[in-house]
């Protein structure tokens, strides 16, 4: 084909590269997966497989993935279409402080607040159950979160600002004029809610009630502090506990890439179904002009839902929060909180003395710094030749760039360890760098994601503008491209570093005795019943996220980075 | 004929601007009216406070006989009630219903039984050509289909009042045409009383039987018949405004009236208009109305000669002023830097309030 | 300054033809134009030359100089053919300010500093943005920022500007404006212009030629633009100029008739036509304006059946047998000089100038 300057075999070098950094790191350790799951020496072992998934607890796992994710889809997208359609359709009091407070728990690792959960509301030592069963004279307790419930019930309360940002985001910027025709056809509010609005949020609602159903299924955190001690599994735990209390064997790790093909398959569909729903086109529905949308006069239910918000907020970001920092600051867990109880002693035990505390920040520290910064510039590499380079080939990397999206962490941390446990010669297990790698491969997706995005923004036009005058290719790129993308580029890296920094689900699988992460030591403190330590290490991690995401909103602008962990 | 739609009186504020300036507006039965303005006029908001989507600040709006808003008896009816018609800019269809669903949608707000809305529906989409793609999505079709679909949608329930607001704006220049000349059968056919905002004259002349021409404030410049508005402009504001336009400055001596600063270029006219001595008012003039000849006239130099198609656009120096004129390309042609002789066919004179003094023809001299 | 020569230059895009056989030379210093529609492939021809893309072959030669050719596989890079390009989005960088734009392809070619900023200065003033050289491009309007489009790309004085479709972006009155400041320009510099676009008002205002491509990529014709408007050499180049009036005629009772009506059209018609009007092979072609409405007599009669109110201009629509006529007439003779017609009144038409073209609409003209 007639095209662009041919460079000297440069871009189709470049492909070359970046396909093999995209199948060493992302596609081989999957294939694997699959592999170890369906061939057993040398030959398709699909009745093993069955067999696999008719043990009890196996197939318990599936199901109670299955029962948990729907569950928490519904609820969410419940809570998530009321609140969005309160904040961006009424005239709710207080509106932006409201929408900034419902994406708080967007920040929050999940676990952390199952953690919080657990201090308030475990059936025996619960805050809440025995301030309750005091109050009631009673013996038994209100509320057991180790339950299926109690996993749902958090689950949501994090997980429900992907259908708000979705929809309230729709909400805001959808014609008005819409609404307005229809209004001057005859048609009241609520018919037009009926028959106009909703129909068309349908695309927005899906693509975040989907969202939600892939991280429920693809969640370790949760289920692990709150579903293990019921002897509640999903997927995830399941893996964790088969691998970890079989030391390696090799019937643990088949059921393990078994029950990994399923969540794969499963993620895969979710983003099939979504990628549908959204490329449907046929509900074109935003303004191009700035719109003041129709906003419903509340009337007599205004304080009454104003009030139901805000003790909503307040239960499900404040109650939490607050009882980790509170606990952080206890002498001995079980106290009561009075002042002659608080101490600052936990704080600086865990940031100066612990041996597994310290060694843990240290770690996901550098860990993340290093993903962040290894996996930006790879994947600002791997963008441009998606988006920039005429090369043929291009579509198998938009292919391996997008796998890691449908694959959960877990997955990604079994195949990493089939991959790079010796069988191909090298072997990272229970080092730092099997973690490293992992991370690179689990956020190289939102690296491409977010690069790319950049890249597209710079119209061929710029370069081809700096070629007439007189500039080189690299030239180009050099004034031109590279100033351009910088934000897209700094964006990419805070979009991989902090959520790497906080993440559970992938290093459960990956640590040894000197790489515990973050997450890792929280979990691990109070699997130990170090309730207040681990509260302490928590409330630093809570800190660092916020500190972290004022330095993203100076840095670029923007306030939409996080998602459950 | 006794006004169908009454404006009485309204006024509406945002914040502290004035958007709309006790207008009074009156439409009769079956006519259609334009609000012709520049953006930000008010004009949009006067449709809207007519429609119901603005509550007036004061004032009254009456239909037929029926008050529909008044701040003195603090009644306002609201858009669903109001039994309009209306078509908007960026079309609003909705595109999750197909074009029969889109059109049928009103008549079944009204209660009315399926073999009713089956026929007016069906009605409605003959008359504007949409049978066909009746069971087709908005999406699958063009621009000018979309509006349709909005005419066919607004039609459907026979209303008396038919709102339009910049309906053709998002249409390429022949959709455009096309569409002027169906909303002008369908208000033949069906005798509605519209009211049609636009900020294009060529349109507003085009489908109007009375234009009205706004400044800010919905400030009413002018409110006669197109042809009027376009041969007698009352005021600077619509002279300017209605088309292209040239406004000099003029001297009077020697019993004729001069270009200023340009006597020796000969007079441009020997009737003077009436002004206060000293203060001759401004001469404006449309840039057709103007005649090229090799010598006579007021006398002056091509600057610059631009082919535009139909018309040569020429620039004129006569003496520090520059004219403008456009001449048909069939007409002789005149290069840069020839001298010419320019003879005015119509003069309008405004005073320097901008009001209309009195026109004059040019009489060959 | 340079000429540009094209020689059988062809874009052919595997399956996809675009256009071949396109040879055409722009003379130093001349403001050249290619009109074309859409999809045409004039913006094609213009990224040959500017060494965006390759042709699939033929050559190109600029200033004499062969930069592009497939057979000799010899391709200049753009960045070393000394051109000046302005894109329709503009391309002036967002994170430069007005200065940096402008002065970079100076930098570029590391012209000492000083000189630099002078040249600068004198590329920023030309283009009358004199008192913003520190502002960045979304401070600027979408003319100005056009201008630094302008400005960039006559800085380093280069043999020839390309232009795409620049005014396109632009409201009515600042594209007027800016097309006598592109003109302006040319005049004062003296460079070569190529200027792209589908617009046949800013081409027909600019070019001191036109060249008009159909619809195939193949060149209609070329020459000065009164020339081609008032005297096209196809049906094809009539219509896309401007409004055209096309009329089919039949041969009735030994006589010529428009199409459906009983009455011969009393015109003189040119031998060559008269012999294909039988094999219906030709088609009458007149402007709206060329025709003058009358009340008695004319060349033929109709019916008016629609007549619109424009400000200047009233347009008729003329039902003449089978066949809608329009006719332009000044507003002003209309209504002050009482030649008003209305609806419904018959009437008739006196044609100040009939073309016949080859009835496929793209043939060449039959005879003046």
């Amino acid at each position: 084909m007639t095209g662009t300057d041919r460079k000297f075999g440069i871009a189709e070098l470049l492909l070359v590269f970046s396909v093999l950094v995209l199948v060493v790191v992302v596609a081989v350790p999957i294939l694997l997966i699959f592999w170890n799951a369906l061939v057993v020496d040398g030959g398709l072992n699909i009745a093993g497989v069955i067999k696999v998934l008719g043990e009890p607890d196996v197939f318990q796992a599936v199901v109670n993935s299955l029962v948990i994710a729907f569950a928490v889809t519904v609820v969410s997208t419940i809570l998530g279409v009321f609140f969005a359609w309160l904040v961006s359709r009424t005239d709710l009091p207080f509106k932006e402080t409201m929408k900034l407070l419902f994406l708080v728990p967007f920040m929050l690792p999940s676990f952390i607040g199952a953690i919080a959960w657990k201090i308030l509301l475990s059936p025996r030592a619960g805050l809440v159950n025995k301030w309750l069963m005091g109050l009631f004279g009673t013996e038994q307790p209100f509320f057991n979160i180790y339950s299926l419930w109690g996993i749902i019930a958090v689950e949501s309360m994090y997980l429900f600002p992907f259908v708000f940002i979705q929809v309230s985001g729709a909400l805001e910027r959808m014609d008005p004029t819409l609404e307005e025709s229809a209004r001057i056809s005859g048609a009241g509010l609520l018919t037009i809610t009926r028959r106009i609005t909703l129909p068309l949020m349908l695309p927005s609602i899906a693509a975040g009630a989907l969202l939600v159903a892939l991280y429920s299924l693809a969640h370790f955190g949760v289920p692990a502090v709150l579903g293990t001690e019921a002897g509640i599994f999903n997927i995830p735990t399941l893996i964790y506990q088969k691998i970890y209390a079989s030391g390696g064997r090799f019937e643990a790790i088949r059921a393990g890439t078994i029950l990994s093909s399923i969540l794969v398959m499963a993620a895969a569909l979710i983003l099939y179904a979504q990628n549908l729903i959204l490329t449907a086109g046929r509900f074109q529905v935003i303004a191009g002009k700035s719109v003041r949308p129709m906003l419903l006069k509340l009337r007599g239910l205004k304080y009454p839902l104003l009030l139901l918000s805000v003790v909503y907020i307040g239960i499900t970001v404040l109650l939490p929060t607050v009882t980790i920092f509170l606990v952080a600051l206890l002498k001995t867990y079980g106290l009561s909180f009075s002042l002659e109880n608080m101490t600052l002693h936990n704080l600086t035990y865990i940031l100066f003395t612990m041996k597994l505390t310290r060694d843990a920040i240290w770690n996901s520290f550098y860990l993340s710094l290093a993903a962040a910064l290894v996996t930006m510039l790879v994947g600002t590499l791997i963008s441009y030749v998606i988006v920039k380079m005429r090369v043929r080939g291009k579509f198998l990397l938009e292919f391996l760039g997008l796998l890691p999206f449908s694959v959960p962490g877990t997955v990604i941390a079994l195949g990493v360890i089939l991959m790079w446990s010796g069988q191909f010669g090298v072997n990272l297990y229970n080092t730092a760098w099997i973690i490293f790698v992992a991370y690179i491969a689990r956020y190289m997706a939102f690296a491409l994601k977010s690069t790319s995005a950049a890249l597209e923004q710079v119209g061929d036009s710029l370069e081809e503008a700096a070629r007439a005058c007189g500039a080189t290719h690299w030239q180009a790129m050099k004034d031109v491209v590279l100033p351009l993308i910088k934000p897209g580029m700094v964006a990419a890296f805070f979009l991989i570093f902090l959520p790497a920094i906080r993440e559970l689900t992938t290093s459960v699988l990956l640590y040894g005795p000197t790489t515990r992460t973050i997450g890792v030591a929280i979990y691990a403190l109070n699997e130990d019943g170090e309730t207040v330590y681990a509260a302490a290490l928590s409330a630093v991690a809570l800190l660092l996220i916020i500190v972290g995401h004022w330095v993203i909103k100076r840095v670029t602008g923007t306030t939409k980075i996080g998602g459950a962990s | 004929m006794t006004a169908h739609v009454v404006l009485r009186d309204i006024t509406k504020r945002f914040g502290q601007v004035v958007a709309v300036d006790r207008l009074n507006l009156e439409i009769a039965r079956g006519e259609c009216l334009s609000l012709l303005g520049p953006s930000g006029c008010g004009k949009t908001t006067t449709l809207r406070m007519l429609a119901g989507f603005e509550d007036l600040d004061e004032g009254e709006i009456l239909v037929g006989d029926r008050v529909i808003s008044s701040s003195f008896k603090n009644y306002y009816l609201p858009p669903e009630k109001r039994d309009f018609g209306m078509v908007f800019q960026a079309f609003a269809v909705w595109p999750h219903l197909s074009v029969f669903d889109n059109v049928a949608f009103p008549l079944q707000i009204r209660g009315l039984s399926r073999s009713e809305i089956k026929e007016k529906a069906t009605k409605a989409l003959t008359y504007t050509g949409l049978l066909d793609v009746r069971d087709s999505f908005p999406n699958e079709l063009s621009g000018g289909q979309k509006q349709r679909i909005a005419l066919a949608r607004s039609i459907s329930f026979n209303p008396t009042v038919m709102l339009l607001d910049e309906p053709l704006s998002n249409l390429d220049p022949k959709m455009r045409e096309v569409m002027r000349f169906e909303i002008k059968e369908l208000q033949q056919r069906f005798n509605f009383t519209i009211l049609y905002v636009t900020h294009d004259q060529a349109e507003a002349m085009a489908l109007s039987d009375r234009i009205v021409v706004m400044d800010f404030g919905a400030l009413i410049q002018q409110d006669d018949t197109p042809v009027n508005v376009y041969l007698k402009p009352a005021n600077k504001f619509v002279f300017s405004f209605i088309g292209l336009s040239n406004f000099l400055e003029v001297e009077v001596a020697d019993g004729g009236v001069y270009l200023k600063g340009a006597r020796e270029a000969g007079p441009v006219t020997a009737a003077v208009p009436s002004h206060t001595p000293g203060k001759p008012p401004t001469l404006a003039c449309r840039p057709a109305e103007i005649e090229m000849a090799p010598s006579g006239g007021v006398r002056g130099i091509v600057t610059r000669r631009v082919l535009l198609g139909d018309i040569i656009d020429y620039r004129v120096r006569v003496g520090p002023a520059e004219v403008r004129v456009q001449r048909n390309v069939r007409k002789p042609v005149f290069g840069e830097g020839d001298a010419c002789g320019l003879r005015f066919s119509a003069l309008h004179w405004y005073d320097e309030s901008g009001a209309r003094v009195n026109t004059s023809r040019g009489r060959p001299l | 300054m340079a000429d540009v020569r094209l020689e059988n230059l062809a874009a052919v895009f595997g399956a996809h033809r675009v256009f071949e056989g396109f040879t055409l030379t722009i003379r130093d210093g001349e403001c050249f134009t290619l009109l074309g529609p859409s999809g045409c492939g004039k913006t094609v021809v213009m990224r040959m030359i500017a060494g965006f893309e390759h042709p699939s072959a033929g050559e190109v030669f600029i200033g004499g100089q062969l930069v592009s050719s497939a057979a000799k596989k010899v391709h200049v890079p753009t960045e070393s053919r000394n051109i000046g390009v302005v894109f329709q989005d503009y391309a002036v960088w967002p994170h430069k300010t007005v200065f940096e734009n402008v002065v970079y392809p100076l930098q570029i070619q590391k012209v000492p500093a000083a000189e630099a900023k002078t040249r600068t200065m004198e590329a920023i003033a030309q283009v009358h943005l004199g008192s913003l050289e520190d502002r960045y491009p979304s401070q600027l309007s979408g003319g100005q920022q056009q201008r630094v489009a302008l400005a960039r790309a006559l800085v380093s004085r280069p043999k020839i500007m390309l232009l795409d479709e620049p005014l396109t972006n632009l409201d009515a009155n600042l594209r007027e404006e800016m097309r006598f400041e592109i003109k302006d320009l040319q005049r004062r510099t003296g460079v070569t212009i190529l200027y792209v676009t589908h617009d046949q008002e800013v081409a027909l205002a600019i070019s001191d030629r036109i060249g008009i491509m159909g619809k195939d990529g193949s060149l209609r014709q070329i020459g000065d633009p009164h020339a081609i408007y008032t005297d096209p050499d196809d049906g094809f180049v009539f219509n896309f100029l401007g409004v055209a009036n096309f009329i089919p005629v039949e041969r009735k009772n030994g006589a010529v008739h428009i199409q459906g009506s009983d009455v011969p059209l009393r015109v003189e018609i040119p031998p060559a036509a008269h012999e294909r009007i039988a094999e219906g092979e030709v088609v009458a072609a007149c402007r709206p304006f060329e025709i003058d409405l009358v009340r008695e007599g004319g060349a033929a009669r109709g019916l008016i059946r629609r007549r619109v109110f424009l400000g200047p201009i009233v347009t008729y629509f003329v039902d003449v047998g089978q066949v809608e006529i329009r006719v332009q007439q000044d507003a002003a003779e209309a209504f002050r000089g009482g030649r008003a017609l209305e609806e419904g009144e018959t009437c008739g038409l006196a044609f100040q100038a009939l073309r016949w073209y080859d009835k496929a609409s793209v043939g060449k003209e039959v005879s003046a």
